[in-house]
């Protein structure tokens, strides 16, 4: 079974992933340029992942930590790190057990095995086009003479008063469960009630996620304000250019309808948050089930409970 | 000749050129190899089967680019082995931003025909074109006849073996890519004589230049055997 989640975010005011430096003094976001000249900021699936990692560890969660290899690793009961390259083996329902990102996102070790991640995540691209807009910093050095001003203006691309789209695919019979992928054999090594449990607590970190570049200036809720999730058989995520929003606020209602009436699905849910976008009401009539946000995501926890 | 047609569009994918290191430029059409792992994939198919069917030529694929709204440039930093540059490395990786495809298939194995059919209808994976997380959706999936047509002008990508030929821009309103060529392998040595598996390498018998282009049409100077999709007014060669 897979669990399809497709939403939108708003950004107020943000630099959430860093691209390569022109030389000089900016800092650039990581941008698409579009066919007609249009710039689009975007965020990479990995910096995603790194954020819904940091999300899971705000939530309680244990994390690996990673080695100077760049390998995840952990600490065994007296404080020594586990080379999990070699080790992987015979730690290896510990690793699963108490490290929900090695389980959720996968991990490759050239000698220990790899593991699909059973959650994929695409990039967040923004609806709208980047504005050009900049935010000004000043980066102080000592004078050489003690009666000379100092100080460099940095440029920092910011994209405001946007919205962002980006799409979550979760293969449920995936989690807990390490799969063969020359053979697809399964190896079950979470029991169902923690598959839920890792299950709800994935979905609250989407419920509260956050994170992104330059947070300390620029702090910034990337979590959901519209949201469609469906549960489907099948691993087609057919929400995948659905969402579209105007630039008066409106989303896009055809666009998703004639998504879902293609699509064959076990149930789908819409949720929506109060005050952001401008044809909320129609929306809510327009489609059967619309809660809101929070909600939304309830209703998809504990589907791993009864099986 | 009966063969199935599906449409894929995905949103940001990038499918590698081979022998860039440091700077991974993309192909603007994912090559025989990639469309044929994806098939397997939703499948359910397994490595192994993956490079039996690529061995046996199984399959036929035509792929036409409908279009790619833009590009960008991503940058993926990692960790390395090495203690320079404080053991950290970027790699610059071309991606296209929101690519549509129309693609054939042409599937000698009867049953093989009816297994993908049904896995692109009903995927059993989430299915990915490029890196793990390039998501494609599949949609449109269709089985239809397509004749032989007497012309030589194709809209499809196809392979460079030696033939001349002519490019036409179609809509110069429209953003054009013009032909460009690069090498694609289309079989892999991935077992030994043991039959263990192996770092995947590129069969050099089997490596072809892919020709691919967006917005034009191509004339071939001599004949060629192509198809055509009156519906889509697509003409195709398949490969």
């Amino acid at each position: 079974m897979f669990l399809n989640i497709a939403y939108i975010t708003k950004v107020n005011l943000a630099s959430l992933n860093g691209s390569e430096g022109t030389g000089g003094n900016i800092t650039e976001m990581k941008k698409i340029a579009s066919a007609n000249g249009e710039e689009y900021a975007y965020v990479s699936g990995q910096a995603l992942r790194r954020y819904f990692k940091e999300t899971l560890l705000q939530l309680g969660q244990r994390i690996t930590e990673v080695s100077e290899n760049g390998n995840p690793t952990f600490r065994d009961e007296n404080g020594k790190y586990i080379d999990l390259d070699k080790k992987l083996k015979d730690v290896k329902e510990l690793a699963y057990k108490k490290f929900i990102d090695l389980d959720l996102f996968g991990y490759m070790f050239p000698n220990g095995g790899r593991r699909w991640s059973p959650v994929k995540v695409t990039p967040l691209i923004s609806i709208l086009p980047y504005k050009g807009e900049y935010d000004y910093l000043t980066r102080k050095q000592k004078p050489k003479k003690e009666n000379e001003k100092s100080g460099n203006i940095v440029q920092i691309e910011i994209d405001t008063l946007n919205f962002m789209r980006g799409n979550i695919m979760v293969n449920t019979s995936h989690i807990g469960n390490e799969i063969d992928e020359y053979t697809y054999d399964v190896n079950e090594i979470l029991d169902n009630e923690e598959k839920n449990s890792r299950l709800n607590i994935f979905l609250d970190a989407i419920k509260n996620f956050n994170g992104g570049a330059k947070q300390s200036r620029n702090l910034e809720d990337i979590s959901p304000k519209f949201i469609v999730i469906a549960k489907q058989k099948t691993g087609n995520p057919f929400l995948l250019n659905s969402l579209d929003v105007d630039i008066e606020g409106n989303i896009n209602i055809e666009n998703i309808k004639e998504s879902i009436e293609d699509t064959d699905v076990e149930s789908l849910t819409i949720g929506i948050s109060k005050g952001i976008f401008k044809n909320e009401e129609e929306i809510k009539n327009s489609f059967e089930n619309v809660v809101s946000v929070a909600k939304a995501i309830e209703e998809y926890k504990d589907i791993l409970k009864s099986k | 000749m009966k063969v199935i047609r599906f449409e894929i569009q995905g949103l940001m994918n990038s499918y590698r050129i081979p022998f860039f290191r440091t700077y991974h430029k993309s192909f603007l059409a994912p090559p025989k190899t990639t469309i044929i792992g994806m098939l397997c994939n939703i499948s359910l198919k397994s490595q192994k089967e993956f490079f039996e069917i690529l061995d046996k030529e199984v399959f036929e694929v035509s792929v036409v680019i409908n279009e790619i709204k833009g590009r960008a440039k991503d940058l993926w930093s990692y960790k390395t082995l090495e203690k320079k540059n404080m053991g950290k490395s970027v790699v610059r990786r071309d991606k296209l931003f929101s690519p549509k495809y129309t693609i054939y298939l042409k599937i000698k194995d009867k049953k093989l025909y009816n297994e993908i059919l049904e896995n692109l209808r009903l995927p059993k994976n989430t299915p990915s074109l490029g890196m793990d997380d390039e998501l494609i959706e599949i949609k449109n999936i269709k089985t239809l006849e397509m004749e032989e047509h007497d012309t030589n002008k194709i809209n499809s990508i196809f392979l460079d073996k030696n033939i001349s030929y002519k490019a036409y821009v179609k809509d110069l309103s429209k953003s054009i890519e013009l032909p460009t060529i690069n090498l694609a392998s289309t079989k892999f040595i991935a077992f030994d004589k043991k039959n263990k598996r192996i770092p995947k390498e590129s069969n050099k018998d089997f490596e072809f230049s892919q020709v691919e282009y967006l917005n034009c049409e191509i004339e071939f100077a001599k004949d060629i055997e192509s198809f055509v999709d009156v519906e889509l007014n697509n003409k195709v060669v398949f490969y």
